[in-house]
C-alpha cells in the first residue's frame, strides 16, 4: 500500500497507455488495414488513431470529474446503482474476452513464428502465470513493467521502420485515395481494434500522483501507439504492396525478416521477443482491469483473490476456439465491442453534466 | 526469514521441473540442407526430380580433406514438399531448410510447374524470404556437382555470386528472391531471373530466364541484361564498355559507380509512353589507342555523346525484345500505371498486353565522365 500512496508519476502513465494499447495486434495490423482499406491503410489506421486520441479524452475528461474514483464506482453515480452494476459486469465481461483473445492469438502466433513443437497449453499457462504475478503485485507493480519495456520496445519498432524506409517504392502512394475518403473512413472503424487498451484511463486516475496532468500524459500515451502503428503500416505497404500484405498472416515479422544488417543475422528473433514484452504488458492491463472491476462490482475492496478465479475462465475461454478463422471471427467481435465499450464514455459524460454528478462543485459539496 | 528460505528452496525446486524445451534439437540430429535444384523428372510426366544439398559439418574442419563437405541426394515426387518428406526414409537426421542458401530451377520445370512449389517455400516459416533463385538452361542438378577452387561447396559459391557479382558486372542480374517471387505472384506481373549455365565444367552466370505468368518464356544474353537493368534502374556499380569511333580511339571502358534512374509511364492520345531518365556517372578505366591530338574537354565530351547513344541503344533492344518477342513486363510498368492513371487501368486492364505491345519508349540518358584515372587521355 505504501507504493499507492505515492502514486504513478506523469511518465508511467504514458508508458502504461502506450504498452496496453501496443500489443499482440502489431505483428498483424498491416494486413488487417490492407485488407480493409488497401493502399489507403496507413492513412485508415490513423484516422482511426486520431478517433482513439479524442475517445481517450474523453475517457479522461470523464475521470477528471471524479478524482478519487474509478469507473466502476462512478458509473453507479451516473447510471444508478443497478445500471451502473450492469455497464460493470459488462467491462468484466468484455476484459475477460479481450484477454482470451490475445492470449490465443499470441499463443497461436508463438507456434507458427518460434515454437512449433511446445503444446498450445504450455504457452499460454506460462503466460497466464507470469502475467499472474506481476498483476498480483498492484497496478504500480504493472506500471513499473511498462516503464521498463517501453524503451526498448519502441527502440526495435523504430528499427524495424527505419531500415525498411530505402525500400519504400513512393510511387504505390500515387493512386491513395482513388475511391475517395469514404471507403478509407469505413475501413477506420475496422481497424480501431489495434488502439483498444486505452479503457485502463477508466481506472488509473485515483492511483495518480499528479492528478492535474493526467489530461496531457494520458494523451501522450495514446499519440505513441498511432505513430507506430501508421508508420508501420505506411512502410509495409510501401515496400510489398496492399495486396501481398494483406496475404501475409503476419506481416510485420515480414518485414522485420528483410533486414540483413552485418551482425545481426535474423532481426525478426529479436523483434519477437519485444513483441512479447508487448503482448504480456497487454495481458497485465486487462487481467487488471477484469479483476480490478469484478471486485468493485461486488463491493469489495481486495482484487488480489480474484485474479485467480478469472484465470482459469481466461484460459478455458482462449483454448475455446478450434480454428484460426474461428480466433479471426472472435478478433472482429473484440474490435466492434471495444469501440462501443470506449465510445460509451461520451454518453457517461452526458448524463454526468446534466445529472450534475461529479466535478469541482459538486465535489466539495461532497 | 524463514519464510523466505522456504520460497527459495521452493523456486530452486521449480527450475527442475520446469527446465525442458520441446523445440530443442541436437544440432548432430539436424539436417542443414543448403541448396535445393528442382528438375523435372524424365520419365513420369507429372512427377518432378528433388536434389537436396546437405552440408557434413564434420569435414568444414580442413584436416579432413578426404571427404567432401557436402553430399547431394535426389527424390522424384508429385512436389518440393513431398520430397522433403521422402527424406526422412534416407537418413537418420531431420532435413532442416533454416540455412537454405540457393533454390535452382531447371527449364524444364520453370517452363511448366514452377508455380507449384510456391506455396510449400512461403508458408514454412523456416525457410528465408530472401532465399536467392536462379534458372539453369538445361538440367538444374548438375549445377549441384560442380567442383569449385575457391569455396568448397557448390551452393555457397552460387549464393555468393548472386549476392555480389551484379555489382561488378553489369551482365549478372539478381533482383528476385522467393518474397519477391510471392509479390510477383499476387500481384499478377513478370520477372527476370538470373540464368546459369555449365560451360565445359564452367560456370556461367549472365544473362537472365524471362518469366511470364510465372512461367519461363525465354532467355535473354548478358549484352540485353544490361539494357533491363538500366530500365529497372537497379544498376549500382559495373563496367561498362564501348567501341570509339576512328579519330578517337579503338574502344574504352568505364567504371560505372552510380546509376540513378527513374522510369514513369504517361498516357498520350491513349497510347502508353514508357519515360526513362537515365544518369550515369563514371570514371575510365581504358580508353585504348586514344588520340591524344584532340584537347581533352572535347575529347570527354565526345566520349561521353558516344556512350550515351551505346546506352540508349542497348536499352532500346532490350525493350523491343521484351515488348515483342516475349510480352514480359519486369519493370513493374503495370503496377506503376495502375498508380499513376487509375482510371485507365481501370478501363485497359483487360487488354493489358495490347496496351504494352503498342508502347512507345522516350528516353533521356546522360552519361558523366568524372575522372580518367592516372594517366592522361
Amino acid at each position: 500500500m505504501q507504493n499507492q500512496q505515492k502514486g504513478l508519476s506523469n511518465f508511467q502513465v504514458s508508458a502504461l497507455v502506450t504498452l496496453s494499447a501496443v500489443g499482440m495486434i502489431i505483428i498483424s495490423i498491416p494486413r488487417i488495414a490492407a485488407e480493409q482499406a488497401g493502399i489507403d491503410g496507413a492513412l485508415a489506421v490513423f484516422l482511426a488513431g486520431i478517433l482513439s486520441i479524442i475517445l481517450a479524452g474523453v475517457i479522461i475528461t470523464l475521470s477528471k470529474r471524479f478524482p478519487t474514483k474509478t469507473v466502476i464506482e462512478y458509473s453507479q453515480e451516473i447510471l444508478g446503482k443497478l445500471f451502473g452494476k450492469v455497464y460493470g459486469i459488462i467491462l468484466v465481461l468484455y476484459s475477460i474476452t479481450v484477454l482470451s483473445y490475445i492470449l490465443r492469438g499470441f499463443a497461436d502466433a508463438l507456434k507458427v513464428l518460434l515454437l512449433p513443437r511446445t503444446p498450445l497449453e504450455i504457452t499460454m499457462i506460462c503466460m497466464l502465470l507470469v502475467i499472474l504475478y506481476c498483476v498480483h503485485g498492484g497496478i504500480s507493480t504493472i506500471v513499473r513493467t511498462c516503464e521498463i519495456f517501453l524503451l526498448p520496445l519502441l527502440l526495435v519498432i523504430v528499427l524495424t521502420i527505419f531500415f525498411n524506409l530505402s525500400e519504400v517504392q513512393l510511387f504505390r502512394y500515387r493512386s491513395s485515395l482513388s475511391n475517395g475518403i469514404t471507403p478509407v473512413f469505413k475501413a477506420a472503424f475496422g481497424v480501431t481494434t489495434a488502439y483498444l487498451g486505452y479503457e485502463i484511463l477508466f481506472f488509473i486516475l485515483p492511483f495518480i500522483q499528479d492528478k492535474e496532468k493526467f489530461m496531457i500524459f494520458g494523451i501522450r500515451g495514446t499519440v505513441l501507439p498511432v505513430l507506430i502503428y501508421s508508420g508501420l503500416v505506411f512502410v509495409m505497404i510501401g515496400v510489398l504492396g496492399p495486396t501481398t500484405t494483406s496475404e501475409l498472416v503476419y506481416p510485420a515479422i515480414h518485414l522485420a525478416r528483410q533486414i540483413g544488417i552485418e551482425f545481426i543475422e535474423r532481426f525478426d528473433i529479436l523483434f519477437i521477443i519485444f513483441w512479447i514484452l508487448a503482448v504480456f504488458t497487454t495481458l497485465t492491463s486487462y487481467l487488471y482491469m477484469a479483476s480490478f472491476s469484478l471486485t468493485r462490482v461486488l463491493g469489495m475492496r481486495n482484487y488480489k483473490p480474484f485474479i485467480l478465479i478469472l484465470l482459469p475462465l481466461c484460459y478455458v475461454a482462449s483454448i475455446l476456439p478450434q480454428n484460426i478463422s474461428e480466433i479471426n471471427m472472435i478478433g472482429k467481435i473484440v474490435n466492434y465491442v471495444g469501440f462501443f465499450v470506449a465510445l460509451s464514455s461520451i454518453p457517461l459524460l452526458i448524463i454526468a453534466v446534466i445529472r450534475k454528478k461529479g466535478g469541482k462543485a459538486n465535489a466539495e459539496k461532497e | 526469514m524463514l519464510k523466505k528460505n522456504r520460497l527459495f528452496c521452493l523456486s530452486l525446486l521449480l527450475m527442475f521441473v520446469f527446465t525442458s524445451c520441446w523445440d530443442y534439437k541436437e544440432i548432430e540430429d539436424k539436417a542443414f540442407i543448403i541448396g535445393i535444384a528442382l528438375d523435372k523428372d524424365a520419365e513420369e510426366d507429372e512427377e518432378i526430380e528433388v536434389t537436396f544439398q546437405i552440408a557434413e559439418p564434420n569435414t568444414f574442419t580442413p584436416i579432413g580433406e578426404s571427404e567432401e563437405p557436402f553430399w547431394n541426394i535426389s527424390e522424384t515426387a508429385i512436389d518440393l514438399s513431398k520430397a522433403h518428406i521422402q527424406l526422412a526414409k534416407r537418413m537418420n537426421q531431420i532435413p532442416s531448410l533454416e540455412h537454405c542458401q540457393i533454390i535452382l530451377i531447371g527449364e524444364e520445370f520453370a517452363k511448366t510447374q514452377q508455380d507449384e512449389t510456391l506455396d510449400f517455400l512461403l508458408r514454412t516459416y523456416n525457410i528465408r524470404r530472401r532465399v536467392h533463385i536462379g534458372v539453369v538452361k538445361d538440367k538444374a542438378k548438375d549445377i549441384l556437382e560442380l567442383k569449385f577452387k575457391t569455396l568448397l561447396i557448390p551452393a555457397f559459391v552460387i549464393s555468393e555470386m548472386m549476392n555480389e557479382n551484379h555489382n561488378y558486372s553489369l551482365e549478372v542480374t539478381n533482383y528476385m528472391d522467393i518474397g519477391g517471387i510471392h509479390m510477383a505472384e499476387t500481384n499478377n506481373f513478370d520477372f527476370i531471373l538470373p540464368k546459369l549455365i555449365i560451360d565445359e565444367d564452367k560456370l556461367d552466370m549472365s544473362g537472365g530466364g524471362v518469366f511470364k505468368d510465372m512461367h519461363l518464356v525465354g532467355w535473354l544474353d548478358g549484352e540485353e541484361i544490361v539494357g533491363i537493368r538500366f530500365l529497372r534502374g537497379d544498376v549500382n556499380s559495373g563496367f561498362l564498355s564501348v567501341e570509339l569511333s576512328e579519330d578517337l580511339g579503338k574502344r574504352a571502358m568505364m567504371n560505372v559507380f552510380e546509376a540513378v534512374s527513374s522510369m514513369e509511364p504517361e498516357i498520350k492520345d491513349g497510347r502508353l509512353l514508357v519515360k526513362l531518365d537515365l544518369r550515369i556517372e563514371g570514371d575510365m578505366t581504358e580508353i585504348v589507342l586514344a588520340n591524344k591530338e584532340i584537347n581533352e574537354t572535347e575529347f570527354l565530351n565526345r566520349l561521353e555523346k558516344l556512350y550515351e547513344q551505346d546506352v540508349k541503344n542497348k536499352i532500346e533492344k532490350s525493350f523491343r525484345k521484351m515488348q515483342q518477342e516475349f510480352n514480359s513486363d519486369p519493370y513493374q510498368l503495370k503496377e506503376k500505371l495502375m498508380s499513376y492513371y487509375p482510371e485507365f487501368w481501370k478501363e485497359n486492364q483487360e487488354n493489358w498486353d495490347e496496351v504494352y505491345r503498342s508502347a512507345a519508349l522516350e528516353l533521356d540518358v546522360k552519361v558523366l565522365i568524372r575522372r580518367i584515372g592516372e594517366i592522361k587521355h
